[in-house]
């Protein structure tokens, strides 16, 4: 970032754009937060960051009621789901891990290849121009209502992928069921076999 | 073409229709009867007779033509019959393993059935999908429907782990499928597959600059897609959890994940780069969008997945372990017929599909009906088993006979096409890959000669005859049938194979009556009326 402030990327720079770099700077440190954090509390914890900032940004890009529904959905329920977990996980503290190589050296020569390849990647590409009108930038997002289009558009264009949906989840649910009973089982029949990690 | 909207859909949306009432029954039923003692049959039959109807109902879209529906979310064409014909038959011969498999919790069997039923589903939708948000979404039905499915052994200690590999791998795999995904998303403005085709074809004239400026951006998310699907049919850099969650999964379940997902994942990713990323000419074959080098990837991951799959079978002494690389090593021969960027490619790799369907689902039918009996997987388990049951020890020689390629038997057949449509293709890449082939099918008949030598040559630790049910020896028999008649009976050869050409006809992509002449026309063309 330091590399692009010239003086005319400064001096074009908006109240919005600020705060919409503060708000991506609280994401990725939420997700650094996740990834390196050595107690799955702060990771949790981090993870609320995360998400809070990914819910700032559809605010920017005017997706008001998608960042809603992250904030409903995934930080008033997945997160305090998870958080849950880690409380009434008795030991957590005391989980090992069974497999020490880290791999460090490939995974560091992976990350950096990748982060160098997506950081050209987004700023040499001609962005949404192929659709002729061109995609919305940050900029030019109106803040307008989007729950009735969106309402429109699931049962209409995309009435299928609504639908099938729920039969994902349903499968998804009942597999839960299913994995849960059975480490259920097993524990009350004395827990042996199966029940490795 | 007209897409459809949602309501004129439903009548082009019947096998799909029928299959979801199926999965709601099963559930229904086995709550209805649950805690008996035979609650397995209700939801085995119900399962069944839903099955028998969707491939009805598909056989009969067979002829009907092609249409876009729910506003182009899916296709119902002769590609996408094909594939639902094919998972279809192959979950429905599954049932009969499946059935009264002691390898199962006893009492969730009906869900089992159920489950089983949601990943034809979304394999069945995944090879219809022409819109990239039902893609992810039937790849991920297909994925969370085996994740549950690989964890439900109980009795191996191995379940448990297999099913967590299979997720942590899935979640990574789609994670950044759907990254590449959202840069196509980014460049073109759409989700639609057809309406991305035309205006990638339009990026030279937009007021962008040079068209190649995308040229990165779409190899990326080609690659990053093709890390997506490549794990769901477990090509090579992604084929780790295979091996694992093979050995780990009830052996029913095995076969099924060795072709239903596969099958699934080669005909999205055939709609996927075919449809999407490339025009077709008039003389049957393809130009790629903006000559990018997807070919190239795919032909390094054939060559890398039929070498790896071979050469680590080699090694093995668990049955599911050598079939589940054995199966990964037949993807790689599949994704031959891919590289070709021709019609006759792409009708020799579904052939080879339908061939590998029966052949592969009968090898591990005969390690069910092996296992059942003696409880053991290894290739000691099938020591003897020449004398103690010849009939299954003979099907399972056609099926082993059939996968290396040896002439008499219909894995030849299916080879020889693969080859021929590679061949016919000029180029020294061409060549090296056919040898590629060529060395690894020697190979190949190492490891497959291996079980042929403890089922006949050596001496069984318990010589007792051993039974198989009548229905799984039924079953058996017939796949061998199959797999030996469709070896030398012309007739059927052809019929198989003009099933597979027929098949080329995908929705919104009419270049069969393009007259396109040359490449200079190809990116100023228009959808197809």
């Amino acid at each position: 970032m330091q590399g692009l402030a010239d003086a005319g990327w400064l001096a074009g720079l908006r109240l919005s754009d600020l705060l919409f770099y503060a708000v991506a700077l609280v994401a990725v440190t939420g997700a650094l937060a996740v990834a390196f954090g050595r107690n799955i509390v702060y990771s949790a914890f981090g993870l609320l960051l995360a998400l809070f900032g990914v819910a700032a940004i559809y605010v920017f890009i005017s997706a008001d009621l998608v960042a809603v529904v992250q904030l409903l959905v995934y930080i008033g329920g997945v997160l305090v789901l998870i958080l849950f977990a880690i409380m009434l996980t008795s030991k957590i503290g005391d989980a090992r891990r069974s497999n020490l190589t880290l791999a460090l050296v490939p995974g560091g020569v992976i990350f950096l290849l990748l982060l160098g390849l997506t950081v050209f990647l987004s700023l040499t590409t001609p962005w949404g121009t192929v659709a002729g009108r061109g995609l919305p930038t940050l900029r030019d997002a109106a803040l307008e209502p989007t729950s009735e289009r969106i309402g429109d558009a699931l049962l209409t264009d995309f009435l299928l992928p609504f639908e099938i949906a729920s039969v994902v989840l349903l499968a998804a649910l009942i597999g839960a069921v299913i994995i849960a009973r059975k480490e259920m089982r097993l524990l009350t029949t004395g827990g042996g076999q199966g029940n490795r990690p | 073409m007209d897409t459809l909207t949602a309501s004129q859909s439903l009548i082009w949306f019947q096998p799909e229709l029928a299959l979801v009432a199926t999965i709601v029954a099963v559930f229904l039923v086995d709550l209805v009867v649950a805690g008996r003692a035979w609650r397995e049959i209700p939801a085995a039959v119900v399962s069944a007779l839903g099955l028998a109807l969707v491939a009805v109902l598909s056989w009969q879209q067979w002829s009907a033509g092609t249409q876009s529906i729910f506003q182009g979310m899916a296709a119902v064409d002769p590609f996408a019959v094909f594939f639902k014909l094919l998972i279809a038959a192959a979950t429905l011969s599954a049932l009969i393993f499946l059935f009264r498999s002691n390898e199962m919790i006893g009492d969730a069997s009906g869900e089992a059935y159920a489950l089983v039923l949601v990943m034809a589903l979304c394999g069945m939708l995944l090879a219809s999908a022409n819109n990239l948000l039902m893609v992810y979404l039937a790849l991920e039905g297909v994925s969370i429907a085996s994740y549950v499915l690989a964890g439900y052994s109980r009795r191996n200690p191995r379940a448990s782990e297999a099913a967590l590999k299979y997720v942590i791998y899935g979640g990574v795999a789609s994670g950044v499928m759907l990254f590449g995904l959202s840069y196509l998303y980014g460049v073109t403005g759409t989700l639609d597959l057809t309406l991305m085709r035309e205006r990638l074809s339009s990026l030279a004239s937009a007021s962008t600059g040079p068209a190649t400026a995308f040229n990165g951006v779409l190899l990326v998310a080609a690659a990053f897609v093709i890390v997506g699907i490549g794990y769901k049919v477990a090509a090579v850099p992604f084929h780790m959890w295979c091996p694992d969650v093979y050995e780990g999964a009830p052996t029913p379940i095995a076969a099924l994940f060795s072709v239903v997902p596969k099958a699934a994942g080669l005909a999205v990713l055939i709609r996927f780069f075919y449809v999407g990323l490339s025009y077709g000419t008039s003389g049957g074959e393809f130009i790629a969008i903006q000559s990018l080098p997807w070919v190239a990837l795919f032909g390094i991951v054939a060559a890398a997945t039929m070498t790896v799959g071979n050469f680590a079978a080699c090694w093995q002494t668990n049955l599911k372990r050598l079939l589940a690389y054995s199966s990964i090593a037949h993807v790689g021969y599949a994704l031959m017929g891919f590289v070709v960027l021709g019609e006759s490619g792409l009708s020799a790799l579904l052939y080879y599909l339908a061939i590998y369907a029966v052949m592969n689902l009968g090898a591990f039918f005969c390690v069910v009906a092996v296992r059942n009996a003696t409880g053991s997987e290894d290739l000691d388990g099938v020591r003897g088993l020449g004398t103690r049951d010849p009939l299954t020890a003979a099907a399972f020689t056609v099926f082993l006979l059939s996968l290396v390629g040896l002439p008499p038997f219909a894995g030849f057949v299916g080879k020889y096409f693969l080859f021929a449509a590679v061949l016919e293709r000029a180029g020294a890449w061409y060549d090296a890959l056919v040898v590629v082939a060529a060395v690894n099918t020697a190979v190949s008949l190492f490891f497959y000669a291996k079980i042929l030598k403890a089922m006949y040559l050596t001496k069984a630790v318990d010589p007792l005859p051993i039974r198989v049910p009548g229905g799984q020896l039924l079953a058996v028999l017939v796949f061998a049938a199959i797999t030996l008649v469709l070896g030398f009976w012309a007739p059927g050869i052809s019929r198989v194979k003009g099933a597979a050409d027929g098949a080329l006809v995908f929705v919104g992509y009419g270049y069969r009556d393009a007259q396109v002449a040359s490449l200079a026309d190809c990116p100023g063309r228009d959808r197809n009326p």
